[in-house]
């Protein structure tokens, strides 16, 4: 079921006016109930592969108190079973085809075959969530929780269950804990997490589903197409996969914030960054912020020296590379982002030295407008090897756009071949233009579209959630002729 | 809290209008289907007499002008594309919510459909119509794949992208065509196919019906004679009929006669009813506006005899009959304009009080008082005096002609803007005169006159002709 279907728009009003009327006792197991029939919808033999991970998780925290002494191995234990489960189904396969192909150099038999596992969707989310509170509950961070049913809930909680944000058990735990106390008929609650929502379906079906017809036509054809091509394919390709996250993180926040609840954010007009420092600091802010807490910290951090904080950077990056996908090209993702961030930390003092030096001012608009380009050019870059099948793909498509210039197609009706014709592709520049403007307002007034609207005149408020709402159903991409597409963080 | 219900509730409503509005503009508006329903629900209650019911061989079929014109007859064609039986059904059950016709007449073409469900159009075509009530929400179900219910149900997401296909009539009342002010569901096919048909008379054998479309075949029948209303089950005549259809024809009319319903299979009555299927067939299926109006005659002559139809003309509650009569005869008048090769009958045919003729005189077209030509223009009514620049007649009378060399005329004219203009080159002074409809300039001849007519009943350019002095003032059509 997912955020931009039909059976949502009928399931979340149920559920929510279910939630409104019932006696708060059984708030949680309302909800837990809802979301596994949430999670189910898509495969409801998967739901025991949460409820075991909840479970393992439950009861290891319970465990701790009762046998101090063995903290340890149980954490170990209880991490190395939840990582197990999720090499299973997500990389095991990679794995397999990796060592066959090492073996085949060497002549030797292959390991086996594939195991051929569907992808549970949101394993690596909730597995994650999971894991953060076992760390949390092992650091005396949080208390364990007692109430299975809670405790489940924090787990499942289908608004994030599937795509984020990677919730902590000290923020959503924490709010289900006292879930009975919970005021449940906000009306400014409802209201932002109403505009949310709004924006995060226009974001994704008005742009993201839009701009992915593009992105996936060129991409996979892109043996065909010159340089221009390529590179407007590689930018709708950000501005697609960012409105495609970013809008699940929206709408999950709102549905959450209808219901009472607060969920982290998730990303910060990332675009905007000037740094990737910076821009891992905007994006996915709650898995950046996991391995920042639960991987980067125990490593040691900045803690130990120069040289071992650059490769616990690494460290980082590929793990996170390998986090989105199990193929090649997510590592070397990863690698190019941690690269840059190492470069970027290594030569700070440099920089800032030929600054000096040629007298460029760095407080100025044009100084952070380089720095913005650079950072978006880099991460635009570091897309053609996530989005490309392989690595090889990935090359010969870079080698493209250097070896095919093709500047004509800018002046003839070229780039109206690429699937969005003139009135589409005005459509998703017009959607990309209040795109950047809501972003624009992000970062200068530091608020969501949610808190800026609702400062606003009523009027304004109302004719800006009216157009969205109008353009959603008139511009975006649904019904019998659409082939509904998945947020692409599903299957991380 | 009472303030935030208040502004939440407010806010939905203005919701809900804008949606409303949104919704109009956006959503299917197809005469072949649709906009009929829309406008049978815009009838009197119980004004209808005749309530016309079936497929496109009812609505293309049953000309309701000349069942006016003829006897008065108040009918309504309440059809839609490829309708099959069941749609036929739901149509006449809403129907009868609002009407007690006198004579219910089922086309029933549609008893030889051999399929479960039609295509994603005519499913459309064939519920979208209907207002929202259990017997719509029966009705999509009968028509659609149980799975696919939901896709029918919440139309809107049918036409959501019809932002790329807005035109100006979805943004006008009924959509700025005059032809659905008082329109009575007949469509009236202008273009004409010269076909030849089996002789379907021939045929008598009969062969198994569709299940569902027998069974919903027999509902008809039933529910018409379970509210005591006569019901007349007519195989409208077509020239692409096959042994097939026929005999399936034939094994419809043994079940009506099971019910003792009244039953004409048109296809074996070609001769009788005058029809010339070289001249009167739009297409293979079709009557066209020759065809229509015999068909209607022989029709309307079994029902008035048969059945208790009063006659309404000059009855002021059915003047809506009249006015459609009137668009239907003048959209006739038009086409048999259209195709008019000689030049003195052309100009007969001018003189029509709907017409407004744009005139212009073009090149070195010569004396245009030559005898022959004088006499076409006396016609017209283009006064003797006038031998060149651009003028306007209306209804017959000339209302303007330009008073210099350089001088211009506008008219706004139902949803068209004209532009009349004749203007002189400074070198040397030759006169140039063009004629402009819509932005684009018209020109049949670039030597000799050059007419376009509007009609203003209709709303329509309907020809663009020139009389080409190279060729002595022969009649000539199409663009230049």
């Amino acid at each position: 079921m997912q955020f931009n279907s039909i059976d949502f728009a009928i399931f979340f009003p149920i559920v929510l006016i279910v939630y409104f009327v019932i006696p708060k006792k059984l708030r949680a197991v309302f909800l837990l109930a809802a979301s596994y029939y949430f999670y189910m919808s898509w495969n409801a033999k998967y739901a025991l592969l949460i409820a075991f991970s909840t479970i393992a998780t439950y009861l290891s925290a319970l465990m701790f108190r009762r046998f101090e002494k063995h903290k340890k191995l149980i954490l170990a234990a209880c991490i190395i079973v939840n990582l197990a489960i999720l090499f299973l189904f997500k990389y095991a396969d990679f794995a397999i085809d990796t060592l066959n192909l090492i073996l085949s150099h060497f002549g030797t038999v292959r390991i086996g075959a594939r195991l051929g596992f569907l992808l549970p969707v949101g394993i690596s989310f909730y597995t994650f969530q999971a894991l953060g509170y076992i760390i949390d509950v092992y650091r005396g961070d949080v208390e364990a929780e007692r109430n299975i049913i809670k405790y489940a809930l924090f787990v499942s909680f289908f608004p994030q269950l599937v795509a984020g944000p990677i919730e902590r058990s000290r923020n959503l735990l924490g709010q289900i804990r006292n879930i009975e106390k919970i005021c449940v008929w906000n009306a400014k609650a409802v209201t932002s997490g109403a505009i949310l929502m709004v924006y995060g379906l226009f974001m994704k079906m008005v742009i993201a589903d839009r701009a992915s017809i593009l992105a996936d036509k060129v991409f996979n054809n892109y043996r065909i197409y010159g340089s221009v091509e390529l590179i407007l394919a590689l930018i709708v390709f950000g501005i697609q996969i960012y409105c495609d996250f970013s809008s699940y993180s929206m709408i999950a926040i709102g549905a959450a914030r209808i219901m009472g609840f607060k969920l982290m954010e998730n990303f910060n007009a990332p675009y905007f960054a000037t740094s990737i420092k910076d821009y891992w600091s905007r994006w996915h802010i709650s898995l950046s912020s996991w391995f920042k807490d639960y991987l980067y910290f125990p490593l040691g951090g900045s803690r130990k020296g120069k040289s071992r904080t650059m490769v616990n950077v690494m460290i980082i990056f590929l793990v996170s590379g390998l986090w989105h996908g199990a193929n090649l090209t997510y590592i070397l993702w990863g690698a190019i982002h941690g690269a840059f961030r190492v470069v970027e930390d290594l030569t700070l003092p440099l920089r800032q030295k030929a600054a000096l030096r040629l007298h460029v001012r760095t407080d100025t608009f044009s100084h952070r407008l380089w720095q913005s380009i650079f950072a978006f050019l880099v991460v635009t870059f570091s897309w053609i090897f996530f989005r490309s099948a392989t690595i090889t793909d990935a090359f010969i498509y870079l080698g493209r756009i250097i070896s095919r210039p093709d500047p004509w197609v800018l002046f003839n009706d070229g780039l109206y071949t690429l699937g969005l014709k003139r009135p589409e592709m005005n459509i998703l520049i017009v959607s990309v233009v209040i795109l950047f403007l809501v972003d624009l307002i992000r970062e200068k007034k530091k608020m969501t579209i949610d808190k800026f609207l609702m400062e606003q005149n009523l009027w304004f408020e109302w004719l800006v959630i009216i157009g969205l709402i109008l353009m959603i159903l008139t511009f975006g991409k649904y019904g019998p002729a659409f082939d509904a597409k998945q947020f692409i963080y599903f299957q991380f | 809290m009472k303030k935030s219900a208040i502004r939440i509730t407010a806010f939905l409503l203005v919701l809900v209008l804008v949606l409303t509005a949104w919704n109009g503009i956006f959503k299917f508006k197809y005469g072949d289907g649709i906009y009929s329903v829309k406008k049978f629900y815009e009838q009197k209650d119980n004004s209808v007499d005749v309530l016309f019911v079936g497929s496109s061989h009812a609505f293309e079929d049953f000309n309701t002008g000349t069942l006016w014109d003829e006897y008065g007859m108040a009918g309504f064609v309440l059809g839609a594309s490829i309708q099959p039986t069941w749609n036929s059904y739901y149509y006449l059950k809403e129907a009868l919510k609002t009407q007690t016709p006198r004579l219910i007449v089922l086309e029933g073409y549609s008893v030889a459909l051999d399929y479960e469900y039609s295509d994603d159009q005519r499913i459309i075509k064939n519920n979208f119509g209907l207002k929202l009530s259990a017997d719509k929400i029966e009705s999509l179900r009968t028509s659609a794949p149980l799975e696919r219910f939901k896709e029918f149900f919440l139309e809107y997401i049918q036409y959501h992208t019809r932002y790329r296909e807005l035109e100006r009539g979805d943004f006008e009342p009924d959509q700025g065509d005059p032809l659905y002010a008082d329109w009575k569901g007949f469509g009236c096919s202008i273009s004409t196919e010269s076909l030849e048909s089996i002789d379907a008379a021939a045929i008598t054998d009969t062969r198994p019906l569709f299940e569902k479309s027998e069974e919903y075949y027999r509902r008809i029948i039933e529910l018409a004679q379970s509210r005591d209303i006569p019901i007349l089950i007519v195989m409208s005549p077509f020239a692409g009929i096959t042994v097939e259809e026929q005999m399936a024809f034939n094994r419809a009319g043994e079940i009506a006669s099971e019910y003792g319903a009244a039953f004409i299979n048109c296809n074996n009555l070609v001769s009788d009813i005058g029809l010339d299927y070289t001249t009167d067939m739009a297409d293979i299926g079709h009557l066209n506006f020759r065809g229509t109006p015999k068909f209607s005659r022989y029709i309307g002559a079994y029902i008035t005899e048969h059945y208790d139809i009063p006659d309404r003309r000059g009855d002021e509650r059915y003047s809506s009959w009249e006015r459609d009569a009137e668009y239907i005869r003048q959209k006739i008048y038009d086409q048999e304009l259209t195709e008019i090769t000689d030049l003195a009958a052309y100009a007969d045919k001018l003189r029509n009080p709907f017409y407004t003729l744009f005139i212009s005189f073009d090149g070195e077209y010569g004396d245009v008082n030559v005898p022959d030509l004088r006499y076409v223009l006396d016609r017209i009514g283009i006064p003797s005096d006038i031998d060149g620049g651009v003028l306007c007649l209306q209804a017959g009378e000339l209302s303007w002609k330009n008073a210099s060399k350089n001088d211009e005329y506008y008219l706004t004219a139902g949803s068209h803007d004209f532009r009349l203009r004749s203007s002189s080159n400074s070198d040397n002074g030759a006169i140039s005169c063009t004629i402009t409809a819509d932005t684009f300039t018209r020109k049949a001849v670039t030597n000799g006159i050059n007419i376009l007519v509007y009609d203003s009943r209709t709303d329509k350019i309907v020809d663009m002709a020139g009389l080409d002095a190279d060729n002595g003032y022969m009649l000539t059509r199409g663009e230049e």
